[in-house]
């Protein structure tokens, strides 16, 4: 009790012993410290204010929301279940085995027949609060609907974790690992992101493929429809309707994680992004190669750059609805006697051009 | 309280639900209490308690005998938040690059007695005064005086040594003072 005599404010706000009688105070340490004040009654004024501070402090935490315990709880005892149904994934991640009893009740996430034969039966879905997990450990890509409208084909080996925008959340997101193919449903009030090992992809309505295995340095996003925002998660969440890289169509981004670098490109096999029924009107006979250059822009949603002046006087016969733009870029080289080089996500060609 | 807990403890292990609801009522709230004090996206917390207590519930097994249950929890929420890349409260937090520097003794200013407010009042100007302290100091503040934990115990929740842990709250409670002088009396 001694130490009490020279105690400055500073020693009692740290106190241990004092710090409990202010806090739990009973008929004993109010005897005790009524001994210290007789004691040492020039401490009478430091001991009262380290009293009223620390009481004061004794009350500081954030509000939380009963509703949120109660949340909590509710999703926590219908996923621990009951024990029988608990039973047969032992050895799984505890996470994965405690919460597929819950799935299957709800049935919210499926409607493929085959899903349900590879997903639910080797225990690989789960629902963890808000978040829901879909693993597929098959040898197939699994077709995984979500409650939005929005469908990710999920290739063997990978798995997603995903929320929706439930709760009022402003936005809906999916985290990746391994390769899926993503079609969005549009929904302008709650963009789509999706996360995969360091890039994040923002989406409002569109179709793009994602690799972002766990072993691998690169990020790959091919861009099928629509117009996809690309950005490192180091950049932050706060400029994602205006920063990062906008990749469209036939497009792909590579990022490397160590180096934060993203390589824009073209996808390996550019696709033909108008209907079958418009690819067949672009037929040209004898036609100036500045229309063919413009109408191979429109199809594969590229850009070609060429020296106008020189290749004005070519013309050429072309289908675009065969053939895949490598060939139908080859073909036009040969016939023009020029070279071509896809520079990021540009073609460029080089030649002579015709003089006729 | 302590025994409950551990008797708690001691009836999980044994697979009762019964017990793990009333652990989990017993601990929930203060746990969501520390969680948004140190992490700002609340659904994430929300899902890391969710994630925390089943993951207790699974591994009861394994689990060995857990000295205080309580460090336990408060030790594993904050290491899962502090893991979640989500979190980036932690990241941004600030002032745990001076912990070491040493809090020097002071004389006491011994403030003069105004009338007294309305005791909400006051409470409500402290607490907005430890608001905009650095985050680590309202987190040690909180844990030291709301969650009862001593200087060890939170020294070895946030990874630093206890001196360290000292400083950061004698700086608190030093700046409340100079902050609210008027609190006092």
């Amino acid at each position: 009790m001694d130490r009490y005599e020279t105690y400055s404010l500073q020693d009692f706000l740290e106190d241990d012993d004092f710090i409990r009688w202010v806090k739990y105070p009973d008929p004993e340490s109010d005897r005790f410290w009524q001994t210290v004040l007789k004691a040492f009654s020039h401490q009478a004024d430091v001991i009262e204010q380290a009293r009223v501070l620390a009481k004061g402090l004794t009350s500081y935490h954030p509000d939380v929301a009963e509703g949120d315990v109660d949340k909590v709880r509710q999703v926590l005892f219908s996923s621990i279940g009951e024990k029988r149904k608990t039973r047969s994934f032992t050895g799984r991640l505890t996470k994965v085995a405690a919460v597929v009893a819950l799935l299957m009740v709800t049935g919210w996430w499926l409607n493929s027949r085959r899903q349900v034969a590879s997903l639910a039966v080797s225990g690989d879905a789960v629902q963890v609060g808000l978040w829901r997990d879909v693993r597929n450990d098959g040898t197939e890509v699994s077709l995984v609907s979500l409650a939005d409208g929005s469908t990710v084909k999920l290739s063997p080996g990978s798995q997603i974790r995903y929320r929706l925008g439930e709760e009022d959340l402003k936005k809906r997101e999916i985290s990746l690992e391994g390769e899926a193919f993503f079609e969005v449903a549009k929904d302008p009030r709650k963009p789509f992101f999706v996360y995969a090992n360091g890039l994040v992809t923002r989406v409002i309505g569109t179709s793009f493929t994602i690799t972002a295995y766990k072993n691998q340095e690169a990020v790959r996003v091919e861009v099928s429809t629509g117009k996809v925002r690309v950005y490192s998660d180091r950049s932050g969440n706060s400029d994602a309707a205006n920063g990062g890289l906008v990749i469209t169509p036939n497009q792909q981004v590579v990022f490397q994680k160590s180096e934060e670098m993203f390589k824009k490109g073209l996808v390996e096999r550019p696709r033909i992004l108008v209907s079958p029924e418009r690819i067949k009107m672009y037929t040209y006979a004898d036609a100036p190669v500045a229309s063919i250059f413009k109408a191979l822009e429109q199809v594969y949603g590229i850009r070609i750059r060429y020296d106008a002046d020189r290749f004005r006087g070519c013309h050429l016969n072309m289908e675009l609805s065969d053939e895949s733009l490598y060939e139908k870029l080859d073909l036009i080289s040969k016939v023009l006697d020029a070279d071509y080089k896809v520079e990021g996500v540009e073609v460029v060609f080089r030649g002579a051009g015709c003089h006729d | 309280m302590v025994l409950d807990e551990l008797k708690f403890w001691q009836e999980i292990r044994q697979g009762d639900r019964e017990s793990f609801s009333r652990f989990y009522d017993h601990f929930a709230k203060d746990l969501f209490r520390y969680g948004y004090r140190v992490c700002t996206d609340k659904a994430l917390v929300q899902d890391t308690i969710q994630d925390l207590f089943i993951h207790l519930w699974m591994k009861r097994d394994e689990l060995s005998e857990v000295r205080t249950v309580r460090f336990y929890l408060y030790r594993s929420l904050r290491n899962r938040l502090v893991r979640s890349q989500d979190s980036n409260r932690f990241v941004l937090s600030d002032d745990g690059n001076f912990s070491e520097e040493w809090c020097s003794e002071e004389s006491d200013a011994i403030s003069s007695r105004i009338e007294m407010e309305d005791l909400q009042a006051r409470l409500d100007r402290l607490h907005a005064a430890v608001d905009s302290l650095p985050l680590r100091q309202q987190e040690v503040i909180q844990l030291r005086y709301y969650h009862d934990f001593s200087s060890r115990e939170i020294a070895q929740l946030m990874d630093m040594n206890e001196q360290s842990v000292r400083n950061l709250l004698c700086r608190a409670l030093r700046q409340l003072r100079l902050d609210i002088p008027l609190f006092l009396h």
